[in-house]
């Protein structure tokens, strides 16, 4: 072949995979304007995955996308168009996946209006169908930047790959924290961060490397927390707002398989105590923690003003034998941040006598009271029928939640940190694993339709074999590093926690 | 003579370790989706993954395995030859394929490894094709960089290779800065990905984590076989100027050839994989044939546990566990289910035999821990199981998302297609494994772990349902093999009170009870004992005293009273 030709062949199929390319550019990202006419009305609205219909959603959230879920759909068009006037088009599949830039510039644009978003859909042999439109709204308040969950198989008593993950909600962008597979393939678990600032955080490490993490301003802390006075090592976390103290709960707990139907895991205390461990000190405080032999503690959170110590408590049945009678009320006492002692007045702020309530947390403007309801116990991952419950603390309302619950379970929550969003783990998508959904709450508490976490790619939940395990809102980027994390889980000594009793910290 | 090692690779691996890489098989779940193959991508060795993740998924057909090893095996041993040509070695092929029998002697578990050592060889090769030193360096660096986002760690052994390459042909000047500077760019390489795209342990950045379970130390066997290569070429640099072995011409070749021969068929005759017998039953399990693990166990005795637990489960399923139990040897609670299972094999079992005496819950439990703790946390044989365990208990959400996952692949995409139809109820109440599943299901709920407490967890189980008969056959041969009769004779008591007829195993084992704890023997009559039995065994208890213990075991070794009086029951395991 001469050379002119060679040439020839060369610059024509260059042409041909260009003219390819900006075709399939084209017709896939910035979709085409091509609205279908002569659409048949249809008189419902449509299906899509994640359920995104009449949802409230915060203006710096990452794009929506979502997947049109009809049989033998062939091809769709949609549009959303803002009050404002701006308009979105997309035509192609049935996976929607939306331009960044425009729809940070279509959030924008309609803050506190709602978008429309119209879906038509065309199967295959026949004509164009038109869905009923569905709004989104858009709310003035934001959300904290970043969302932190640990990603774990929801298994039965065996783990593979554990990490703690940070995820962009501006964005897809999704980072590990730390992963098991740096440390030996241990359980880590726990994590928490004081008043959603990403750079005060500490998680659990089990088995391996195992010991109390402490990240504060970018040093990280490892501590062995078992002491001679106290159950078990530090367990479920809760900061106080002044990063002065920690208050956990120290259990041995115990796990048992169910044989019926519908049932599939128990996990129980066989002792409990909630304990506040002093972060300078690196001290256990006899004189702010709650241990007593007639009762359980659990799951313990401060108020937004650190001045309210809160808890779950039960009376200490025999276990396991009484697992399906023992609820868990919620009791608050009052804490001396100064002096680091609770008072003696213990009130009750949820009853324990019907149902059990667990993971009580305060929104940050101390308005709301969040917990988890369920029939008995205080783990309810496994407990189809957990629910979301919140008491306006000023009124002592209950107020009603149940836009944001489901038929499956919903169990751990977190604010973000002023107070408008919530995220909630709920497995009402498959039943076993869980997944996070963010709600609006506003000034007056009425909950708003709950949304999935949006993802890239609408599909990926689908082939997703992981459970999003205690998402944390925080303002901000973990910026620690996962290597630094390694490097002292690996090669750094466990600093031994101390158990103080109230006659040394007198004379301290 | 690379095609005599071809066919012998071919026959080494269909005949010892056929059922082995079937098993395998289990362990990968090709996903015919774009996010599948771009989160391998973005792996190191994430291609050679995703290749080899496409290829286990034949290995279920015939000779698969063995033809794809034979192919990729020789192919190693050519290139490697070929490379001993390009460093200036003229040696035979035998002395290439040497260290290609170390996969062999360490067969592995993942074609990936087979896959990776063929991609650094290859690299080393293309390398040695290019002409001059300065493009070639620059071609080595980027070889090395490509091969290590293809097939970590093959770049260790692309370096090293072309390192031996300039050693062996390179100007005495130039040629250790070559290599030291291969060698560092090898091992650096992974430090600055580790740095800058990936967050990942050191070892998954150097050796990737798809050859070996990464929660598992590197086996001594990886480094014998990549470090084997360097050091052949090597050894053999260093000999290239002995000569032939023998004077006579073409005699070297045919004693190679003979060598050759005769250690492959050393390997081939003796090399079986230990748990051969296991794996070949548990793939008779996985296509539902337990008449062709009854007829091998006829003819070769099970030789470990899990044999043995699928013997039992065997049997189980044909219902004529009563009758074969006293014809092979039994280990007890372990013969049945594996102990506190945490291997695969050993998960795999404890859901199986968990099915099928309906107890779903834990059949349930048990594929989801075999799925998750296997190295890819994927196996798309217990997510079957998963899938049939949900439509059994109705949680569709559940069984839809495993649906759509078997959906995804090429081969348990019918039957995952098939499975949407039970999600109809009216559907579902009109198959009759769902119809008996769920007639059986536990009512009374209880903590008992099937694997722990199998005969409180049976017990609660026949309780429930006592025409369970698959938990029932289950539990009544744990008593019999434990010789536990007073428990025995209390189901017995009940069957008789629901007029059912006793096999024969049950009806030997109430005459010895009687016989033995009752002061009237003539009590067991209303158990309706068959006169047969009656006979032989007023046969056995007027011989027993007077026969030799050779004759006695071959009279009555298949009876209960033989075992009950002559047969020490196995040690229960620790609890």
């Amino acid at each position: 072949m001469k050379n002119e030709r060679k040439r020839g062949v060369v610059c024509n199929t260059v042409f041909v995979m260009v003219a390819i390319s900006l075709g399939v550019l084209s017709f896939g990202l910035s979709g085409c304007s091509r609205k279908p006419v002569d659409a048949v009305l249809v008189g419902e609205r449509p299906v899509i995955f994640p359920d995104y219909r009449e949802v409230t959603i915060p203006v710096n959230i990452a794009p929506l996308n979502f997947r049109v879920e009809e049989e033998d759909m062939r091809r769709c068009y949609i549009s959303l168009e803002g009050e404002n006037g701006d308009v979105l088009e997309y035509a192609g599949g049935n996976s929607i996946r939306i331009r960044p830039k425009a729809w940070k510039k279509l959030l924008a644009g309609n803050v506190g209006k709602s978008i429309s978003v119209n879906v038509f859909t065309q199967s295959t042999g026949s004509g164009w169908n038109a869905w009923q439109p569905f709004k989104m709204y858009v709310s003035r308040d934001s959300i904290d930047s970043h969302l932190v969950y640990r990603l774990i198989e929801p298994g039965y008593e065996k783990w593979h790959i554990v990490g703690i993950y940070q995820r962009d909600l501006e964005s897809f962008e999704e980072k590990p924290v730390i992963k098991n597979d740096m440390v030996g393939y241990n359980c880590m678990n726990c994590h928490a961060f004081c008043g959603g600032d990403p750079g005060r955080m500490m998680f659990h490490m089990r088995a391996a490397n195992g010991g109390t993490y402490i990240v504060s301003d970018g040093n990280v802390q490892k501590l062995s927390t078992k002491t001679d006075q106290t159950i078990s090592n530090l367990t479920y976390p809760y900061w106080h707002p002044s990063g002065k103290y920690i208050a956990t709960s120290v259990n041995d707990i115990k796990q048992f398989f169910h044989a019926v139907k519908g049932k599939k895991m128990e996990v129980f205390d066989l002792e409990s105590d909630v304990v506040v461990y002093d972060v300078e000190k690196k001290a256990i405080l006899s004189a702010a923690s709650v241990i007593t032999k007639d009762a359980y503690e659990t799951f313990p959170s401060f108020s937004p003003g650190g001045e309210w110590l809160y808890y779950c408590v039960a009376p200490a049945l025999a276990m396991p034998a009484s697992y399906d009678s023992i609820r868990y009320a919620i009791c608050r006492v009052a804490f001396d941040v100064d002096k680091g002692r609770i008072g003696s007045l213990v009130d009750t702020v949820v009853c324990g006598d019907i149902h059990s309530a667990s993971f009580p947390r305060i929104s940050p403007d101390g308005r709301f009271l969040m917990y988890t309801e369920t029939a008995y116990g205080q783990f309810p991952i496994w407990h189809k029928d957990a629910e979301i419950r919140m008491i306006d603390l000023k009124s002592n309302q209950q107020i009603d939640m149940s836009v944001v619950n489901s038929d499956d379970t919903e169990s751990y929550h977190s604010w973000s940190t002023n107070s408008r969003w919530t995220v909630v783990s709920s497995r009402r998508d498959n039943g076993v694993y869980t997944l996070p959904y963010i709600a609006h709450i506003d000034e007056q508490g009425n909950p708003s339709k709950p949304f999935m976490l949006p993802q890239e790619n609408p599909d990926m939940y689908d082939y997703f074999l992981y459970s999003y395990n205690l998402p944390e809102l925080v303002n901000g980027e973990v910026t620690v590093s996962p290597y630094a994390i390694q490097d002292v889980a690996l090669n750094g000594e466990a600093e031994q926690v101390v158990f103080i009793t109230y006659p040394q910290m007198k004379t301290r | 003579m690379l095609l005599f090692f071809a066919v012998g690779c071919f026959l080494f691996f269909e005949l010892n370790y056929r059922y082995w890489y079937r098993f395998m098989e289990q362990y990968s779940l090709f996903l015919l989706t774009g996010d599948y193959f771009i989160g391998l991508l973005r792996q190191p060795g994430g291609v050679t993954e995703y290749i080899t993740s496409f290829v286990t998924q034949f290995f279920c057909f015939p000779f698969f395995a063995a033809v794809f090893l034979a192919l990729f095996l020789s192919g190693i041993g050519g290139l490697f030859g070929l490379f001993l040509r390009r460093c200036g070695i003229q040696v035979p092929v035998v002395v290439a394929v040497l260290p290609v029998f170390l996969f062999w002697l360490y067969p592995v578990e993942s074609v990936a490894s087979v896959l990776a050592v063929f991609f650094g060889v290859l690299s080393a090769v293309v390398y040695s094709y290019c002409g001059r030193w300065a493009p070639r360096c620059v071609v080595g660096v980027l070889i090395v960089l490509v091969v290590y986002l293809v097939a970590a760690p093959a770049h260790l052994l692309a370096a090293v290779l072309i390192g031996v390459y300039e050693f062996c042909v390179g100007r005495s000047g130039r040629r250790f800065g070559v290599v030291a500077g291969m060698l560092t760019w090898a091992v650096v390489l992974p430090v600055i990905a580790m740095r800058t795209i990936y967050v990942i342990p050191v070892r998954e950045a150097f050796f990737s984590k798809h050859l070996y379970h990464p929660e598992y130390p590197l086996p001594a066997s990886f480094w014998y076989i990549w470090c084997s290569f360097p050091l052949m070429a090597l050894a053999a640099y260093a000999l290239r100027k002995r000569g032939r072995l023998f004077k006579k011409e073409g005699v070297d070749f045919v004693v190679l050839l003979l060598l050759l021969l005769i250690v492959m068929g050393g390997f081939i005759v003796y090399k079986r994989h230990p748990l051969e017998q296991a794996y070949r039953y548990d793939w008779y399990a996985r296509q539902q044939q337990w008449d062709r693990i009854v007829r091998h166990a006829g003819e070769h005795p099970a030789r470990d546990k899990d044999a043995l637990v699928y013997v039992n489960l065997a049997y189980g399923h044909e219902g004529r566990l009563n009758e074969a139990l006293m014809r092979y040897p039994q280990v007890g609670e372990e013969g049945f289910i594996p102990h506190d299972p945490k291997t695969r094999l050993g998960l795999i079992e404890a859901s199986e035999v968990s099915w099928l005496v309906n107890h779903i819950n834990a059949a349930q439990r048990f594929a989801f821990v075999g799925v998750l703790s296997s190295e890819r946390c994927v196996q798309p044989r217990l997510m079957k199981r998963l899938v049939e365990a949900c439509l059994v208990n109705e949680e569709y959400e559940a069984a839809g998302k495993y649906i759509k996952i078997l959906e995804k692949t090429l081969f348990y995409r019918s039957w995952a297609k098939e499975q949407r139809a039970f999600f109809n109820p009216e559907k579902a109440a009109g198959a009759d494994w769902i119809v008996e599943k769920r007639r059986y299901s536990p009512v009374t709920d209880n903590a008992h772990d099937v694997t722990i407490a199998l005969p409180s967890a049976l017990a609660f189980l026949i309780d429930d349902h006592p025409d369970n008969r698959r938990a029932f056959e289950y539990g009544m041969g744990y008593l019999l093999i434990y010789k536990d009769l007073g428990a025995f004779m209390y189901y017995m008591n009940q069957m008789k009170e629901r007029g059912e007829r006793f096999p024969v195993l049950y009806q030997e084992a109430i005459c010895i009870f009687y016989a033995a704890m009752e002061k009237n023997p003539e009590a067991f009559a209303s158990f309706g004992i068959d006169p047969e039995v009656y006979q032989r065994f007023q046969g056995y208890l007027s011989q027993h005293r007077t026969l030799s213990p050779a004759l006695l075991a071959k009279q009555y070794g298949d009876t209960y009273y033989y075992y009950a009086q002559f047969v020490q029951p196995p040690k229960r395991p620790n609890r």
